[in-house]
């Protein structure tokens, strides 16, 4: 009840013309963001952070999370009109959404695809509403070897979980922890991996690495199969719309499947682009008919996104209550609320409540109102895709540089985008995940900061981490996770199989 | 979009076996031999600044050390799987390389220019340059679009949002 309270509170919060305004532009700029190929999730926050700075962080947070959402819904366009994911979490959109709109029967495709995001996201909303005080609370006791031992988790369910090669991913998470020790170290003020180069005392900041890796990247991916974009006429009319709906109760057992794996692999940092693929896989396993599936079958767009959306959701949960974020986009946020001066973790939920409520009521509001607009607006954002590849690329490039430089004005910066626009195409290529490198950049400081508070309060000794039952099992939980690809290679030995979903997100 | 293109890279080395561009294989010993030295590099660096014990817990390079010696492990692992492996699926073919190039190689030198001639002029350049030689448009369109865009630009960003972007001897002369 007093949860219920609260988010009532939150909703007077957003209700205001400003907050709701903001929610309005945050939801179409994230729409744009996911349609064009280039400007993600991840990097379209990344870019609109340092707009933000002058806002109150909770304004700032409600425009930055509907950016997301927006995305969130953006990349189905792209894939069912153009078979092309706009997102790496709608790669599997693409399996039956675009045959659908090869059959004529887009406006369906889209409805589905809209709808199941929407119901996924709103079931990751009520279980943020009702378990993140909880886990919070809980939380609240954590001392330095806690929160070493859920980072750490963190990192090894990456490793535990990601479906690319282990030594690539524990790779991307170094160089991840790696980035974010460069510069002044804050407690002995020694300079760390500077190399004499001025400009590497103040660090990497996470938001140059993310439009780099992900945005130049993206780009460079997309202009390899030439300039042209090829897409499929969308007609959505309330017809269809409601046609669509009259048959989605038939579905809810896939749905349910599809919002049950999103929220667990939202909440633990598998991420979105695994929830996806997992609830495509599972609607098909269970389906009567699996041939039809990659064919057309509506069953293989709404499992998906629903997934995928529950995921995305959840993925901030953890945020919110631990300052862990479950996914790309929910570090680029958590590395806002730092900057707006925010100290993520527990106390957010005792410390800020109209922030923490405020954003929570954003995403039920943004989410329906995303849908809505969605909805009515799919004709004009296929437009967007229409403008010829060789006049967008340059402004998407523009907008990155933009972007990169605002965060410091620093021109440095954009040349370290460029750097990382390559190696973020590179890796993309060769199936390094890049979300874990994200990650562990936004986590890098406070990672280091427990372990090394834990070390003195233990004077060094590593038994610290297994001083408590809770901390023990966490750390033993995660130890299991990072050894997994051991017990893997022992049961792939025996099965002789290797299958390698690429995830680049 | 990644395992798209992938399928599609497997799909032309089928078609075309040899010479029909770079080879992963080639691609990802040189990115493992690469990352292995920058990790060696950076564990050296930590050892110098000390990375053992001090009076006051661990030193400065205690942590990334351990990071960085698992990142060179690691590095090594992946270019040995590599070199095992005998394929000839390709990374990109010559005529992506040559796409992607279109938009790298202008992509630096406009990040280059931006400190000299501020990153209004610079995009302006840098988007009428894209649409006249890789979107074969003509001049008066790419140099319209070019200005409205970064017009609008300086106007969202200096007036709007008084947020300051780099610029150079244009912006001077008009007295910004």
């Amino acid at each position: 009840m007093e949860d219920f309270n609260a988010l009532l509170h939150g909703f007077t919060v957003v209700l205001t013309l400003q907050n709701a305004g903001l929610m309005l532009i945050g939801i179409l700029l994230g729409i744009v963001v996911g349609v064009l190929p280039g400007l993600g999730g991840p990097n379209g926050v990344a870019i609109l952070l340092p707009l933000t700075f002058g806002m109150s962080p909770t304004s700032a947070i409600i425009l930055l999370s509907c950016i997301y959402w927006g995305a969130l819904f953006g990349g189905a366009i792209t894939s069912v009109l153009f078979n092309i994911p706009g997102e790496a979490w709608s790669v599997a959109t693409t399996f039956d959404g675009y045959p659908m709109a090869q059959n004529g029967q887009a406006g369906a495709a889209l409805t589905n695809a809209f709808t199941g995001s929407f119901l996924g996201a709103i079931a990751g909303v009520l279980l943020i509403t009702f378990l993140a005080p909880r886990v919070a609370a809980f939380a609240l006791e954590f001392g330095p070897p806690e929160f070493f031992a859920v980072f750490f988790l963190t990192l090894c369910s990456f490793v535990g979980l990601g479906k690319e090669p282990k030594p690539k991913i524990m790779i991307s998470m170094g160089l991840g922890l790696l980035l974010a020790e460069v510069g002044m170290d804050t407690v002995s003020g020694d300079l760390r991996m500077t190399f004499g180069f001025n400009t590497l005392l103040r660090g990497f900041d996470f938001l140059v690495v993310v439009i780099g890796l992900f945005g130049i990247s993206e780009i460079l991916i997309t202009i390899e199969d030439g300039l042209a974009f090829k897409g499929k006429k969308a007609d959505i009319d309330l017809k269809v719309v409601l046609r669509t709906w009259a048959q989605l109760p038939r579905y809810w057992m896939t749905m349910l499947r599809s919002v049950a794996v999103g929220c667990w692999m939202g909440v633990t940092p598998g991420g979105a682009v695994a929830a996806s693929f997992m609830g495509y896989g599972l609607a098909k396993r269970f389906s009567k008919d699996p041939d039809s599936f990659g064919k057309g079958n509506p069953e293989g767009v709404l499992a998906p996104e629903t997934a995928a959306h529950a995921a995305g959701t959840s993925a901030l949960l953890p945020m919110l209550a631990l300052g862990i974020p479950g996914s790309a986009t929910a570090a680029v946020l958590l590395g806002g609320l730092m900057i707006w001066g925010l100290q993520p973790g527990p106390l957010l939920f005792t410390e800020q409540k109209d922030f923490v409520w405020g954003l929570i009521a954003s995403m039920y509001l943004g989410n329906i109102a995303g849908l809505i607009i969605v909805l009515s607006t799919v004709p004009l954002f296929a437009a967007i895709l229409k403008i010829p590849f060789s006049i967008i690329a340059p402004m998407i490039l523009m907008v990155c540089a933009v972007g990169a430089y605002t965060v410091l004005s620093s021109t440095d910066d954009i040349w370290f985008m460029a750097i990382f626009g390559i190696v973020g195409y590179a890796f993309k290529k060769l199936d390094y995940p890049l979300a874990p490198l994200v990650l562990a950049i936004v986590l890098g400081d406070r990672l280091e900061d427990s372990f090394r508070q834990s070390m003195l309060t233990s004077k060094g000794s590593l038994a610290i981490f297994w001083s408590n039952g809770l901390c023990g099992t966490i750390t033993t939980l995660a130890i299991l996770l990072l050894l997994s690809p051991v017990f893997g290679k022992l049961r792939a030995r025996l099965r002789n199989g290797k299958t390698h979903v690429a995830t680049a997100s | 979009m990644s395992s798209a293109s992938h399928e599609e890279n497997a799909a032309v080395s089928q078609e075309q076996p040899a010479g029909g561009g770079l080879t992963r294989r080639s691609v990802e010993l040189v990115v493992a031999s690469c990352l292995t030295v920058l990790a060696v590099v950076l564990a050296l660096d930590n050892m110098k600044i000390g990375a053992g014990w001090g009076d006051d817990g661990p030193q400065a390079g205690y942590f990334p050390l351990r990071i960085a010696i698992g990142v060179a492990l690691c590095s090594v692992g992946v270019f040995w799987n590599a070199f095992r492996e005998r394929s000839d699926e390709l990374f990109v073919t010559w005529e992506q390389l040559r796409r992607v190039m279109q938009v790298l190689v202008p992509l630096l030198i406009y990040v280059a220019a931006i400190p000299w001639l501020g990153i209004y002029v610079a995009s302006a350049i840098f988007i009428a340059c894209f649409m006249k030689f890789a979107g074969k448009y003509p001049v008066w369109k790419s140099v319209l679009t070019a200005v409205i865009t970064n017009v609008a630009m300086f106007y969202i960003f200096e007036m709007q949002f008084a947020v300051p972007l780099p610029k150079g001897p244009l912006e001077a002369w008009f007295g910004y």
